[in-house]
Parts: structure tokens; sequence; C-alpha cells
């Protein structure tokens, strides 16, 4: 169960809050900057879009961050790019969070039992799949898929990325289903099911939330990597990494084309890890 | 945790403000008035790897570069685009156009010190036509007499080739061919040692052995092709170069810094802001040049998958494709282009059959088709999205972009896949695969036939590995561009051509979009080179002004990863983001 001080802990962490500050900011941006940017991000704008040598602008009154090679719109690229790249994080996440919490419960309950076997097997698998490079192995999935979208990128990202919170899970399972109360709700005949979900995962909740938001840091700057390897979501797609690789080309000319996504997937790293920080002292001050 | 590759995080720092160039550096080195001089060795670069160097089988613009440079041919194009003797010091053609004779230089020897006959010119065709190599310009030289027998191994002997002396030879044809001689100045005929063998062998891909100025002392795939000096070269005190160091499968970003840092001596392929950059500073403008655009690029359709099998769906697309918008993407690089011979081959004109940009006849055409659509409430129009396959960052890719953007306008919406080369080889030359995507095509030889041959005809239409990706089969282009090749006068031969540009306007099979043409820029201690008209970088006869070098060596950083001859020196601050942009690669 959480611990009643843990949210002062966490409201006296000062990376924490201005990592909250930044995540505010990030999901804000994403949900109202594409209604504030006034152009599409995906269409190019000939007219408005050209500087006097013809070439693609810089910053005016049009376009507050000037438009990329393709004359496209780059804050509201970079708008609709925070809500891909926020979604796909998040959606990730959960994915990721949800199949390591599940696979580590169980496999921490079965420890030591009659069914040590399936604890066995899982943390094996847990190992082979710890032991691939995790952009390789995603780089390589999304290569074999073929077509990425939105839905693809999700699975590959949350499905190759759970192994660490399994590990984590089972052994703050394996610590928690030794207490007095997971006794009592066996002898009471509870069924497996009701004890993993009333009893074990709410203790195991605190880790779990940790691992999540450094998770969400993780899965935007895998999602950015894909993408800027070309692997992720095919153009026009508005992705940071996309944006990034884009702009490398016009990078001596037109910085801002690199500096607009790169200054975003930055933040939003530093501002998630800080939060899983704040949030990993604040519930389990005892480890650090 | 990740790992996150190198170029990722190098692009990263730069965003934090490692550094930051917004100009280029002025030249370093000195361009003196000199006399020609021998030594040094050349350093350049390519984007793209080169995939095997056996003239009977390499296909490409980049293998091309190197095969000029290892070997000669029995003709070539000269300085004003003309057909000029390379090993051949005479050609006699008979006056019906049905027998050339070539008289060969004497002297000339092999990279393996074997001097080169007549016989070794027979037996290097005749490896090139065997039915057991995969030579993918065959067709260019069917009029041999005995071709065909030959080339589907029912005979051991290419009958119309004859040794006629040691230096003497002769190539009997079944018909007249006005295109023989062009063909023959691309390099799958040209002679190779005997160790090549009789058929392709893999192996003589790497260690490529003709009689050319430069040998190849090391291939490294996708890293570098090492050529040296052939002493034994027939042109006396030729090659200036000791040597020529090719990069493979350097980033044009990368190499811009690099040759800006003097560690590449001649560069081409620039992005269009690094040109601009260069041909606008005021110590580099007037140094490079461009290269004729021998390109016509846009996009296939694919005439045996719907919706393209209806004319009217294709000749929608090719109505609403801006051109004007496209070049825009490149400027200087790209032109808007209509029609498919370039305007370097068969000059534009108002009068001259060519596609246009019309977004009312676009619409009138999908009605036409059966997919009327609406535009302003966004109805109709074609139901399915279209794959559309493209190369990885690529023009082509950039282009792509844009044309899901227009053609969104008549109702057609495109799904874009981007795949590498190999892939698209493959998916856009199997029958029924791919409906839509990238086309391109690069001259092989000056003449328009070299444009509607390998693409447009039905005779190049397979079943796999087809260069007509729109699998277009019309048997009236078919028979204009036969007959045009038994046409001598050039006048005659156009108007033909002109005539199968009318059948693609109309019919379609492409959508004719751009050109492209490529900024070459060489050091200022650089000489002896002008682009070619025709073939592309052939650096023969660079040469290297060592005083004017040394400068360009002192003031080299030692990050660039490429040795100098005279060492270097310790980057400053203004090259930091330079060397973090340029991790290895």
């Amino acid at each position: 169960m959480f611990d009643p001080r843990a949210l002062q802990r966490f409201r006296r962490h000062r990376g924490a809050a201005i990592g909250t500050a930044i995540v505010i900011f990030l999901i804000v941006f994403a949900i109202l900057g594409p209604l504030i940017a006034g152009h599409d991000p995906y269409i190019s704008d000939f007219e408005n879009g050209q500087n006097a040598l013809g070439r693609p602008s810089g910053p005016t009154a049009a376009h507050w961050l000037g438009v990329d090679a393709l004359f496209r719109d780059q804050f509201s690229r970079l708008a609709h790019g925070a809500r891909l790249s926020l979604l796909i994080a998040f959606i990730a996440t959960a994915l990721s969070s949800a199949v390591g919490a599940l696979i580590g419960m169980i496999s921490g309950y079965t420890e030591g039992g009659r069914l040590q076997a399936v604890d066995t097997a899982l943390m094996r698998f847990v190992d082979i799949g710890l032991s691939f490079p995790y952009l390789v192995l995603v780089m390589a999935i999304g290569a074999a898929v073929g077509e990425t979208t939105v839905t693809t990128l999700l699975l590959v990202l949350g499905l190759t990325s759970w192994f660490g919170t399994a590990r984590v899970i089972r052994s703050k399972t394996i610590q928690v289903r030794s207490g007095d109360f997971i006794i009592a709700s066996r002898a009471l005949g509870q069924r497996t099911w009701l004890i993993l979900l009333k009893h074990i995962l709410p203790n195991v909740a605190g880790p779990l939330i940790v691992i999540a938001t450094a998770s969400v840091a993780q899965m935007i700057i895998a999602e950015s990597v894909l993408s800027y390897l070309q692997v992720g979501l095919p153009p026009p797609t508005a992705s940071w990494g996309r944006m990034l690789q884009e702009g490398q080309r016009q990078y001596t000319v037109a910085p801002l084309l690199v500096l607009a996504p790169g200054t975003f997937i930055f933040l939003s790293v530093l501002g998630f890890n800080w939060v899983g920080e704040g949030l990993r002292d604040a519930l389990d001050p005892k480890e650090h | 945790m990740p790992t996150v590759p190198a170029r990722f995080i190098a692009l990263m720092l730069g965003v934090l403000g490692v550094g930051c160039r917004t100009e280029v550096k002025p030249p370093i080195g000195e361009d003196r008035s000199v006399p020609p001089q021998r030594g040094g060795i050349l350093r350049t670069a390519f984007y793209t790897d080169v995939r095997g160097l056996d003239p009977a089988t390499a296909y490409s613009t980049t293998a091309a570069a190197i095969q000029g440079l290892v070997f000669d041919r029995l003709v070539k194009y000269d300085r004003k685009g003309r057909i000029v003797g390379e090993l051949a010091k005479s050609i006699d053609t008979t006056p019906d156009g049905k027998k050339h004779v070539f008289t060969l230089r004497r002297g000339v020897r092999f990279h393996d010190g074997e001097l080169l006959t007549a016989t070794d010119v027979k037996r290097s065709i005749e490896r090139a036509l065997h039915t057991k190599t995969p030579c993918p310009g065959a067709s260019y030289y069917d009029r041999i007499s005995g071709f065909k027998e030959f080339h589907s191994g029912k005979t051991k002997n290419l009958s119309g080739v004859s040794v006629e002396g040691p230096h003497t030879l002769s190539i009997a044809l079944s018909e007249p061919d006005a295109t023989f001689l062009h063909a023959l100045t691309m390099f799958f005929l040209a002679p190779v040692c005997k160790s090549a063998g009789s058929v392709f062998s893999r192996n003589f891909s790497v260690k490529p052995c003709g009689s050319g100025p430069f040998r190849v002392t090391h291939y490294e795939n996708g890293q570098i092709i090492k050529l040296r000096r052939h002493d034994g070269y027939w042109q006396k005190d030729r090659p200036y170069l000791d040597g020529i160091d090719w990069y493979l499968t350097m980033q044009s970003f990368t190499q811009r810094f690099k040759f800006e840092d003097g560690a590449l001596d001649y560069m081409r392929d620039f992005n269009d802001v690094d040109s601009l950059l260069f041909r606008t500073h005021p110590k580099w403008k007037g140094r490079g040049e461009w290269e004729s655009a021998m390109t016509t690029a846009g996009a296939f359709m694919n005439t045996e998958m719907p919706p393209f099998d209806n004319r009217h769906v294709r000749r929608a697309v090719a109505f609403a494709l801006n051109r004007d918008q496209i070049a825009m993407i490149r400027r200087g690089h790209v032109e808007p282009h209509y029609k498919i011979v370039p305007n370097a081959i068969i000059p534009d004109a108002e009068d001259y059959p060519k596609q246009r940009h019309d977004l009312q006849q676009a619409l009138k055409e999908m009605r036409l088709a059966g997919y009327p659509y609406d535009p302003n409430t966004g109805k109709g129009g074609y139901p399915k999205e279209i794959p559309y396959i493209a190369l990885l960052e690529s023009m082509g890719q950039q282009a792509a972009v844009l044309y899901q953007q227009q053609l969104k306008k008549i109702g057609i919406r495109l799904r874009l896949q981007l795949v590498g080369w190999p892939t698209f080889l493959a998916k856009t030359g199997r029958r029924r695969t791919t409906p839509m995507g990238t086309a391109g095509w690069h001259a092989d030889f000056a003449e328009a036939g070299a444009f509607f041959e390998p693409i447009l005809t039905s005779r190049s239409i397979m079943d796999d590995g087809a260069q007509n990706a729109s699998f277009f089969s019309n048997k009236r282009l078919d028979q204009l561009i036969s007959d045009a090749r038994r046409i001598v006068d050039p006048d005659a031969r156009n108007k033909l051509y002109r005539q199968a540009e009318a059948i693609v306007r109309d019919e379609a099979p492409w959508a004719t979009t751009y050109s492209y043409r490529y900024y070459e820029l060489w050091q200022p201690y650089v000489h002896g080179y002008k682009p070619h008209p025709v073939a592309s970088q052939d650096v023969r006869g660079m040469w290297l002004d060592a005083g004017g070098r040394k400068q360009a060596a002192a003031g080299m950083p030692c990050w660039q990863g490429i040795p100098s001859p005279r060492g270097c020196s310790h980057a400053g601050p203004r090259t930091t983001l330079a060397m973090v942009l340029g991790v290895r690669r």
C-alpha cells in the first residue's frame, strides 16, 4: 500500500517538481498545440512558406517556427508530433507494464512452490528477452513487420520492453507473498487470481509506477530513434524523430528544424525521468 | 538500457548547442598556375555502395564511374559528346551500316601485363553475352549476327563477332542499328583479362582486371575502393594520379564536412542546402560546375494493376502533379520535367509532345475513369489507398510526399512504403506486385532510345527483374523504337522518338515530374577536371598540385579518419559540431 507521506515527499523533491512541470507542459502542448497551430501539418504552404530566395522560410508571422524542407509548418508538425509521441509512449508503457506486472506476479507467486517450473520457464524467457539489445530487437521486428502503423509500433514497443518490469515485480511479489495477509487469504480459500489482484498488485504498484514513468521516457526515445532511422511511422507522419531526421539536411541553414524536435525529445525524456526519480524516492524512501 | 545509435546521439548533442555552422569555410589550399604533374592520391566518396565491378553485370552510375577508370572500351564519347575510338584506333562502317570493323591500338596491356588482342575483345564480348552471364544490357546488342543462338546457349560461338587479325575485329549486325556504337560506349562489352573466365563470376566482380588507367588494389564493400595507377597504360604519361581512394556509403552530410576540411578532394553528392552554401560563398563561387542533367524522374504506374489498368486514372495522375512545386524542394538540383527524354538529349520545345499540370483536366479524367471526385466536399475518388514505393532517404521520397498531397486533390490517396535499393528493385521488377512508385532513369548513353527501350517497351517486361516497372505494353511504341534503331539520320530518328513521346503523354505509364542534376566541386589544388557531357564523374584527367595541396593538408583536423600524407592538426572549436555529426558510420 502507498505510504500516506509519499505525496509530501514527492512535493518536496525538486527534480520531481520540475519534471512534473515539464510533463504538464508537454501534455498541454500536445492537446492544445494542434488547435492553435492554424496549419495542416501535412500540407505544404508554397505561398507563405518561402523566403526571398524561394527557399523554405524561417520563423515568420505565418509560420512561427518556420517551415520544413517540404514547406510544411514546423510548429504544427511539432504539436502533432507531441500528440503522437506521447500517445505512443503512454499506451506502449501501459501495455508493457501490464504484461510485465502479470508475468512478474505469476512468476513471483509460483516461485518455490508446486509450480516452480512456471517461474523457471518465465524467467528464462525474460533472460533471453533481456539479452537482446532493446532497440536492435525493436528494429528487427519493425523491419520484419514491414509496413509500420501506430498499432504495430505500439505492439512492438509494448511487447518488447516488459522484461525488466517482470524481473522487478517478481522480486517484489516474492517479498509480499510471505506476508500474513496473503497467508490468511490463502487459508480462507481465496482464489489465486483474486489474491494477485487484490493483495499483490496494490503492494507492487509503487515500483510498477516508478518503472512505468521511466519507461515513458524510454518509449519516447525508442519511437524517435525508430523514426529517425526511418523504420518508424512512414512519411508524412509528423513525429519528432522523423522531423529530426528530415531536418538534419537543412541543419546548417535552418538549425531550428533540428533544434525544435530535439529540444522536445530532450525535455520529455528529462521530464519523465525526473518524475520517475521523484516517485521512486517518494514511494520507497528506505531504499534511497 | 536501450542502445541508441551514435548518429542520433550526435544530432542530439548538436541540438544542445555543442556547435553550430551556418556557413562553409573558405577553400584551403591554393589554385596555382602550374603545369600538369604526376603523383598524389585523389580522395573522394559515394553516397551509395558499389556492388561489384564486373563490366558485364554491374549496372549503376556509381559502378560506371569506377569502371571508367579500370576498363577501356572500344569506343567512348569525347568531350563534345561524339563517339570516338578508345581502344579502337579506327572504326570503319560499311555503307549499309551492317558491319563495323575496329582496328585496335597496339601495345595496350591489361593490368596483368598481357597484351590486348582482337581475340581478347571477342572473348570479352562472348563472356558478357553468354547465356550464364546475367548481363542486364544484353538486349542492346541483340542485333549482332548470331546473338539469339549464342545468348540462348544454342551455339558456342558468337558468329557476328570475327577476329580478322591480331588487331582487327569486325562486328556484323543482322540489321542496321543506329544505337549500336552508342551502346558500345557502355561498359558491358569492355575487354577484360583472361582471369575473368568465360562467364560471369562473383570473384572477378571484386577483383576486376581490365586495361584502363587504374587497377583495383583493394575493394571493401560499403567502405572503400582503392585504385592505383596501371603502369603499363597505353597512353604515355597518363594517368597523372598515383591513385584514387573512393570511399563508399558516406553520407552526403559527412562528405560535405570532410570536403570542407580538406579530407576529400572532389565531391558530387551535395544536398541542395550544402551546394547552395558553396555556390554562394564568395571564395568557392565559380569553382564547381553542374553536371548535365541526363536523368528523368517521376512516378510509374503499373498498367497491369488497378486502378492504373484504367488509362484515365493514369492520365489523371499525370495532369494532377504540379512539377513546379516539386522542383522547389531542391532548388537548383531539380528542374520541372514533362517528358521522358531529358532536355540534354532532345531539347524541350513549345510544340514537343509532353505532359502538363492541369487540375481541372485531372478531375475530368477521374470522372471518365468512373471515380468522380468533388474537391469541395472531399467525396468520391478512388476508394482504396494505393501503396506507393519509394527509396529511403532519396529525392524520390520527398517527391512522394508531395505527390501524396497533390493526388489527394483528385481523390487518390497514397500510402508510402519506404524501402532500400535491393527491395525496391525486387518489388518494382516483379509482375503485378507494385501499383505505383518512384520512377527514374539515367541515360546509359546519349540517345533517346536509351530511355524508351529499357523502361517502356514490351521487350523489357519480364515476370521478375523487369526494368519496365509500369509493365507498359504498346505495339505502336515498340515498333517506333525498333524502327528508330534502324535509322542512321539523327533528325529522322528523333521524329520517331517524338511520336513515342506522344504515346507516353497520352497513355501515361509514367508521370514524369523532374530531372535531377548534380553539382560537382573540387579543391583549388585539383586540376584537369570538368564534368563530362555524358559520362558521370570521369576523373581520369585529374591531377593534383602537390604544393597547393600541402596547405590543405596542414589545416586538416585529426578526427577525420582519413589519413593525410602530410599529417594533420587538431580540430579547432569551429569543427566541433562537424566532429559530432560526422561520427563513425
